[in-house]
């Protein structure tokens, strides 16, 4: 996950409506998965939070999606040891 | 499924802060022990295999699972093996994006489905692809290299595919135009 510019709270949640994947970033994991929860659902209703996998290579990040899509996209939030570059 | 199992999952989505950051904090270690796991196996993984453990596919979405048993034409004279020679194959047919990615796994046993847990609250729309687990399958070992693999889907339900190769097809989606003009997905 690569971060872009910085948006407010009502911009992520119009990138989100969109499609567009958005970021949230700071120290606190716990904030920063509340905050990308409120966003997710704010914009899209329903929403479910996922884990990262492997596969997606070392900078995955957790991420609340739509629950059921669409849109497309995610509300990524970085963790204590997880962090968009 | 052994390492991201749908009871972790489940975890992970507590609306209790606690328990959530719990829930976190076993789904790292339990990422830590898939990927000791997979350095273990690595050795005796072909590259077939070993690229089907590199894909990401998660939230991919399940378009058909097909199990096909066919007979096959068999290079040995009859009267040495009388039996008629059946193969069997598993075609899984998932889109990402605009990509449609094919896997087509030479079975070494029937695939075995696993049901929701019953408290399994998510969509059963759209079926798509959650997380998987590559491993060797203990009732064929040391005899016969066959694998495992287990997927998680979105509605809760889990797949064992015992194979022993598998093949992968890739291929991006035509783009269309919408009337005004925007392109989409065909």
């Amino acid at each position: 996950m690569v971060k872009g510019e910085s948006l407010n709270q009502a911009e992520a949640e119009a990138r989100r409506r969109l499609g567009t994947d958005v970021v949230v970033c700071g120290p606190s994991l716990a904030a920063n998965r509340k905050l990308a929860g409120t966003i997710e659902t704010t914009a899209n209703g329903s929403a479910k939070r996922c884990p990262p996998h492997d596969s997606a290579g070392p900078h995955a990040l957790p991420h609340y999606q739509p629950d059921p899509r669409p849109p497309e996209g995610h509300t990524f939030y970085e963790t204590e040891h997880r962090k968009a570059r | 499924m052994k390492f991201f199992t749908p009871e972790l999952y489940l975890q992970f989505n507590s609306t209790d802060d606690q328990a959530a950051d719990r829930a976190d904090a076993a789904w790292e270690a339990a990422l830590a022990a898939y990927r000791q796991h997979l350095a273990d196996i690595q050795p005796r993984l072909p590259s077939s295999v070993r690229r089907l453990t590199e894909m990401s596919l998660h939230d991919a979405e399940l378009l058909s699972l097909q199990e096909i048993t066919e007979p096959s034409g068999f290079p040995f004279p009859t009267d040495f093996f009388p039996g008629p020679f059946w193969l069997s194959v598993a075609v899984l047919s998932l889109r990402q994006d605009n990509q449609v990615t094919t896997l087509i796994y030479a079975l070494a046993d029937h695939i075995r489905h696993h049901p929701a847990l019953t408290r399994w609250r998510f969509s059963k729309q759209r079926r798509h692809w959650l997380y998987d687990e590559l491993d060797l399958a203990p009732q064929f070992q040391p005899y016969r290299a066959v694998f495992l693999q287990r997927i998680l889907f979105s509605d809760g339900t889990a797949l064992e595919i015992p194979f022993s190769s598998v093949l992968m097809h890739q291929y991006e989606l035509p783009v269309a135009r919408a009337a005004n003009g925007a392109r989409r997905p065909a």
